[in-house]
């Protein structure tokens, strides 16, 4: 099955995509995808990197090419502005890439349908979709999907969907953005797409003035929202959490803000494929996950102590194959967990990057940012758990001796950071010490 | 020091480390915090800060968790939560 095939779902007059800018329905789409179809089949063996910034088009763009080539680059807007992107590009090696203006020309082209003289063209690959994950280093890593393993949790019924108007906040290039749109796609449900609007106030009123009543976003965001007071008593149907570890009072405070709605808190790895959802209210999964496996995964604590993953099947594998699993099928996600009161907690990333509201942080930058300061002898960057944000980014600085003012060294580091980092990354908190502990083999301790 | 006098000044500070500027001419009860100037990693940034301060973070102790909406909720967590002892 093709992507373009869930739009005879619905009835072509259906309303489906609801953008501030435009909507289209399923009969409008199917006309798009006609004419984005016709510069694809001009590029032999297509490879194509999609460098979109307008929600609807890209997601046309992604119907289109599902099945008319080989292998598709979604690239998300932040990392098309990024420095590291030529390099994934040329690592890629894409023969056609889509930009808006392209964009713009294949619209303008007359719009034509399928019809007994111009018949659909035969479906001429398995499309492979490749999302880039921001990695454990900091430099993005690119995996491979095929259509079937981004599908595979989607629940299709149109019955049901029907009642449900997803909003969208996520990138739709992003792995969690795209769940949202294919689960709307595959159900029949309306997408409403506030992803490009930049304020949280902004796209809650586009989200409620469209009728929208499910929606998926980080749990930073969801706090957010509680705290803004917008959608006070909103008739959410489904709120999804994602991107980070839900905790507890997020969670119950959203059941008792939205009474009326299911409360699900996700757990996926872009490089283990989707996951699953928990749905009863507590944070973390229930332990009985690791014996009997959940939603055809089967689960394991590997000796590091991180969660491993064998998914069902449809494996995805690094960009350029390199199978990600081990002898027995299971991927590390990289995610540390513990065992407490008969569930499994989420405690960080091994790597100890740092996710600050969904944002990640890798401890050695900002360490090495630090240490640039005159008085800085040694430096530890570490998250503490915010109930705002998830993590927050900490330092502890063990200063030179020579260092006579530490509250002035801490106003410098502090400048000097704002200077080369981005907000999130900057330490909130600074602690001075006398020393920063190292582990037997010389490196700095992070646990 | 009172408990919303601490507040007053690390929200100052707060506003001060994400370089950004109170949008209303003072913090009353009624300020919704959100509009108050201070994003939301400023607001996490107040909160840790008043722990280190006040050594506790009733967001963490609360069973039932609410997040207030405006600074008059945010300042009678705290001192509930002082009260309480």
């Amino acid at each position: 099955m093709i992507l373009e095939e869930l739009l005879n779902k619905v009835d072509d007059s259906q309303l489906l995509w609801v953008s501030p800018e435009r909507q289209i329905t399923a009969g409008e789409l199917k006309l798009d995808i006609v004419a984005c179809r016709k510069s694809i089949l001009r590029t032999d063996k297509p490879r194509v990197a999609l460098e979109l910034s307008d929600s609807v088009n890209a997601l046309t763009w992604i119907l289109a090419l599902d099945g008319f080539s080989e292998v598709v680059f979604l690239v998300p807007a932040s990392l098309q502005v990024s420095e590291g992107y030529g390099h994934l590009k040329q690592q890629f090696q894409a023969n056609l890439t889509v930009t808006e203006s392209l964009a713009r020309e294949t619209m303008a082209s007359a719009q034509e349908e399928y019809s007994d003289g111009n018949s659909r063209p035969e479906v001429r690959y398995a499309t492979r979709w490749v999302l880039a994950t921001s990695g454990t280093t900091g430099t993005p890593k690119l995996i491979e999907h095929s259509t079937d393993s981004l599908t595979k949790t989607c629940k299709a019924d149109v019955d049901r969907g029907k009642d449900f108007v997803w909003g969208l906040v996520f990138d739709p290039f992003r792995f969690a953005g795209l769940q949202v749109v294919l689960q709307a796609l595959a159900s029949g449900s309306k997408l409403v797409l506030c992803n490009r609007m930049e304020s949280l106030a902004s796209q809650a009123t586009f989200f409620r003035d469209s009728y929208a009543n499910a929606l998926s976003a980080t749990p930073t965001y969801w706090r957010k929202l509680l705290m803004s007071g917008a959608l006070q008593g909103h008739a959410f149907r489904q709120i999804t959490l994602g991107g980070e570890p839900a905790d507890q009072s997020v969670l119950n405070a959203l059941k008792s803000a939205f009474p009326s709605a299911r409360v699900a808190h996700i757990y996926a790895s872009t490089e283990a494929g989707v996951g699953f959802s928990v749905t009863d209210g507590l944070a973390g999964f229930p332990k009985r996950y690791l014996d009997e496996g959940v939603a055809g995964n089967e689960l394991r604590i590997g000796d590091s102590g991180t969660l491993l993953v064998k998914p069902e099947k449809h494996t995805p594998a690094s960009s350029g194959g390199a199978s990600l699993a081990n002898d027995e099928g299971f991927i590390d996600t990289g995610d540390l967990v513990e065992i407490r009161d008969g569930r499994v907690h989420f405690l960080g990333r091994d790597s100890g990057a740092i996710n600050v509201g969904g944002n990640k942080v890798i401890p050695e930058e900002v360490e090495s940012v630090i240490r640039e300061v005159e008085g800085v002898g040694e430096v530890l960057v570490k998250p503490k758990g915010s109930g705002v944000m998830g993590q927050l980014v900490t330092a502890e600085i063990q200063p030179l001796s020579s260092v006579a003012d530490k509250a002035v060294l801490k106003k410098a580091i502090i400048a000097h950071c704002r200077g080369r980092l981005e907000k999130y990354k900057v330490p909130a908190l600074i602690r001075f010490v006398t020393e920063i502990e190292h582990n037997p083999t010389g490196k700095i301790s992070r646990t | 020091m009172q408990v919303r006098e601490v507040i007053l000044e690390l929200f100052e500070e707060a506003l001060e480390s994400t370089e950004s500027r109170l949008q209303c001419s003072e913090l009353k009860d009624d300020t919704v915090l959100l509009d108050s100037g201070l994003d939301s990693l400023g607001f996490a940034i107040l909160v840790a800060r008043l722990e280190e301060e006040l050594e506790f973070d009733p967001f963490v102790e609360m069973e039932e968790a609410v997040y207030p909406i405006t600074f008059g909720d945010f300042v009678a967590i705290y001192e509930n939560r002082v009260k309480k002892g």
